[in-house]
């Protein structure tokens, strides 16, 4: 065993000298998420399994040259000893790998960060920087059985990545995790099965076996459509509940979103923790209620007390806005019906100073909606048509309305956007 | 024999060995289309297309090589033609036949999902990109081995720079939108518009120069062994070109100190009567900042010598605004007087390289749902999300407190996910909301807790 340890250390120490320096100049430069429990993501981050996944590569392909294995079994070495002194080495080096590259990133981090790390984190950084690092590892090991030489694994690993992304393509959304599992589990119980059976034989029957066993175990995958397995499978990857709250501007009111055990939506009074429940309107991606037709925004706070949410079909028309809002007891709903093209408008909303008045800006209309009544009064633009008869886009462009405010609680302004004159009026 | 008619059926011959690859251009796109029709699932075709037809190219081209470096090629037996000939004509013919395949994919990816071709979308890029990896997939093969060039033409081709720019030109039906709406700080998507940014010729440059040598690495088979180390080391020079050349020189290049970030840049006030905007500048890291109020009929310029952002509304008389050095490390605060045009720098603080405008990016860190100022409303204090210093990247966020009546900042929350974030205001406590349990954040002692009552947190 120490031989054969001595053996694999000699012809791949390069490659794994190579993944625990990159480990430990990227963690101490670039992403030092192993000090943070891997909060964060970060494409740095991909730099050390990278090179985890080419020292994997690395692992069988010497052996698939000329008649290398033949001559190692011929010396008295079982298969499972060879696989052992192929994974040892590897395995260290990641152990490595984690633990001076969490010594490294702790020491290179700016001195203001001290304070924030913690013995829990650090430790759930190193647990996932190394797990994601073995993980690689294992990948390029299962690889490296199939064909000759390391550029022989990257094919044999590339060649699989494509099939993957087509096999994802093709199979469910809906049970990812079935597929994730299988797609791992495929090439390594192909490569277990290959070094027990299949290391002596020629290219094209060793070849053919591992995609064989590979295919067959993805295709498996597939039945899990079966009732029972999707139960199960639904009982054990169980979606997270998460709540999204969002504190209006003034802290007072709160919406909140609970997908614990039933989807609830509900506005609530901070001091006095009375609970409204959103309007049914507020759970449609569309107004047509169809939700493969259209797009909904929000809901978010427009200003201290009004939610807003909107819904139009999926060709930008049919719209509405959805206000939900505190009237100083309770919450009340308001909607604005726009017919026109929603999605391609540019549109903002300006509350007016005592919250009563919204005003909707858009590219060529001004509107004023009153909250209490729904009533609302279309500001008519004068110079609004002429520049339609302009052509080109960076004519029209310029007439964009872009300038309005509350003068007062009853008095609104803008600028013309063709005369650039100042324009007041008075909210009916 | 005549030379043109041996040429003629060289070209016939190789023609019959490559047209797959055409045919594999013009079948994938409606392929995917029709399986993402029926499915209903997964972004095909995008990437899994694309990586099938240029691990298709790759594989070709590796196995070209391959037989003529070993000599199964046998078309001087048949043809008597001198070897060099026939392996330029093997490898021109096979790299055109490559870059058709490029661009008749490009234009079906482009019909099928916008029922028109755009000519700048398929016209020069794909074609270049997929006759850039025919040719370092045979050169690395002729030099190395078979599965080099398998391996490398699809490593190369899918370095992070080429794969946007081959995804973007090709099959970016969804990004296509994009620049109507907002403004990218991706300077590829403007090929799409016809704009040729300095980004978009780097590129095309780029792939000329990795054809050029892997030509020359062709030339110099035809003279030395092709497993030469000037060949090879010609080869490894340009695979790591691949890899960092296009990445390290945008970096470098400092272009694109304008545009049309300035235009999205500004801040009003909740009821549009105050405007803080850009006006609009001929370049360099110099910005003017037009303060608007609308009811007095009021406007204010001042011009800023370094880079600066608006961040926040001080009452009706005064704007804060985040101004940096060029090149520069520190942030500091600056609160603008409108009415007299007097500067006051409140504080500073150290924060990323460039952090206000990165070079090729303009305001690329202000973009986005994960940065937010506040400030409360008596103007005490603020909260900021400024790109970490932990990371080299720009997309990880720390939260900075200000109190600014004591001219003091400190860091609050490292590496925090800022997406959404709204901030909420009850007094001097700052309510920071999203997903999970709200936090709040006391003023002055800086203080952070959960808001873990049941009621906020979903429970009855």
């Amino acid at each position: 065993m120490r031989r054969l340890l001595w053996k694999e250390l000699r012809e791949r120490s390069g490659w794994l000298a190579l993944w625990i320096v990159v480990s430990v100049v990227v963690t101490a430069t670039a992403g030092r998420h192993i000090l943070t429990g891997m909060s964060g993501s970060s494409l740095w981050a991909l730099a050390p399994p990278l090179f985890g996944l080419l020292a994997g590569l690395g692992a069988y392909g010497s052996e698939l040259q000329g008649e290398r294995a033949a001559f190692v079994y011929s010396r008295g070495v079982s298969w499972k000893l060879l696989l052992l002194a192929k994974l040892l080495p590897g395995l260290a080096a990641m152990l490595l790998a984690t633990g001076i590259s969490l010594a490294a990133a702790g020491l290179a981090a700016p001195s203001i960060y001290h304070p924030f790390f913690t013995l829990h984190d650090m430790l759930q950084g190193a647990g996932i920087f190394a797990l994601i690092n073995g993980v690689a590892f294992l990948a390029g090991f299962a690889f490296s059985i199939v064909l000759p030489g390391l550029t022989g694994a990257i094919v044999a690993f590339l060649g699989y990545a494509g099939l993957v992304a087509v096999f994802a393509n093709v199979s469910d959304t809906t049970r990812p995790l079935i597929v994730i599992l299988a797609t791992c589990i495929a090439p390594a119980a192909a490569a277990i099965l290959t070094a027990r059976f299949g290391l002596t034989l020629g290219l094209r029957d060793r070849l053919r076996r591992f995609v064989l066993i590979v295919v067959s175990i993805l295709l498996i995958s597939l039945l899990d459509f079966a009732p029972p397995i999707q139960r199960l499978a639904g009982r054990i990857f169980a979606a997270t509940p998460y709540t999204v709250t969002q504190v209006s501007p003034d802290g007072r009111l709160a919406y909140i979103n609970a997908n614990s055990s039933a989807k609830r939506q509900y506005v609530i009074h901070l001091a006095s923790g009375k609970q409204f429940p959103v309007p049914d309107i507020f759970y449609r991606s569309d107004t047509t209620g169809d939700p493969h037709r259209g797009n909904s925004r929000g809901p978010y706070w427009i200003n201290e007390s009004c939610l807003l949410y909107t819904l139009f079909a999926h060709d930008g028309h049919d719209g509405s806005d959805n206000f939900f809002w505190w009237d100083g007891r309770t919450m009340r709903l308001t909607r604005l019906v726009l017919q026109d093209d929603r999605a391609r408008q540019i549109e903002e909303y300006y509350p007016s100073p005592d919250g009563r008045h919204l005003l909707l800006r858009r590219r060529e209309s001004l509107t004023i909606f009153t909250l209490r009544t729904g009533a609302r009064q279309e500001i008519a633009l004068t110079r609004a048509e002429t520049p339609r008869k302009h052509s080109g886009s960076r004519q029209r462009e310029g007439f964009v309305l872009r300038e309005c405010w509350w003068q007062a609680n009853d008095l609104i302004g803008y600028v013309d956007p063709f005369t650039r004159q100042r324009v007041l009026v008075t909210v009916q | 024999m005549r030379a043109w008619p041996m040429i003629a059926r060289l070209c016939w011959k190789e023609f019959c060995q490559g047209w797959m690859l055409l045919l594999a251009g013009c079948v994938i796109p409606p392929a995917g289309i029709m399986l993402n029709g029926r499915i209903g699932v997964g972004p095909f075709p995008s990437m899994v297309a694309l990586f099938l037809l240029l691990a298709f190219t790759a594989i070709l081209a590796a196995r070209l090589a391959a037989d003529n470096r070993y000599h199964r090629s046998f078309t001087g037996v048949h043809l008597p033609l001198h070897p060099a000939a026939a392996g330029w004509v093997a490898f021109l013919l096979h790299g055109a036949i490559a870059a058709a395949a490029g661009t008749l994919f490009a234009a079906w990816s482009l019909l099928l999902q916008h029922h028109r071709i755009v000519f700048t979308g398929i016209f020069p890029a794909p074609g270049l990109l997929f006759f850039a990896v025919f040719a370092i997939a045979y050169a690395l093969s002729a030099a190395y081995t078979a599965w080099a060039g398998m391996a490398g033409g699809v490593i190369w081709a899918f370095t992070r720079e080429s794969i946007q720019y081959a995804e973007l030109t090709m099959i970016g039906g969804r990004m296509i939108q994009a620049p109507m709406h907002s403004w990218s700080p991706n300077p590829l998507l403007a090929v799409l518009y016809n704009y040729w940014s300095p980004g978009v010729v780097a590129i095309i440059i780029f792939y000329v120069t990795c054809i050029t040598a892997a030509a020359l690495v062709v030339l110099l088979q035809q003279f030395s062994r092709p497993t030469s180390p000037l060949a090879r080391g010609l080869l490894a020079g340009i695979l790591l070109a691949g890899v960092i050349g296009y990445p390290t020189w945008r970096n470098l290049h400092n272009d694109q100190r304008l545009g049309a970030a300035y235009a999205t840049a500004g801040i009003h006030s909740p009821d549009g009567s105050l405007a803080v905007e850009y006006l609009p500048q001929p370049g360099g890291e110099a910005a003017e900042l037009r303060f608007t109020d609308y009811r007095r009929s009021l406007t204010a310029v001042h011009r800023f010598a370094e880079v600066v952002k608006p961040l926040w509304l001080d009452g009706r008389e005064a704007v804060i605004v985040a101004r940096e050095a060029p090149r520069g490390t520190h942030m500091t605060l600056v609160r603008w007087e409108v009415a007299t045009g007097r500067t006051t720098e409140l504080l500073s603080l150290a924060t990323k390289q460039d952090a206000l405008y990165q070079s090729g990016y303009g305001y690329a860190i202000w973009s986005g749902d994960s940065f937010f100022a506040s400030v409360s409303p008596d103007g005490r204090y603020a909260l900021m999300s400024l790109p970490s210093l932990l990371y080299e990247e720009w997309g990880q966020r720390d939260i900075w407190a200000f109190d600014l009546s004591r001219r003091t900042v400190s860091l609050l929350l490292p590496v925090f996910y800022s997406e959404g974030v709204k901030v909420g205001w009850r007094g001097s406590q700052a309510i920071l909301s999203g997903v999970g349990a709200p936090l709040a954040i006391a003023f002055p002692e800086m203080t952070t807790r959960r808001l873990e009552s049941a009621a906020v947190k979903g429970g009855d």
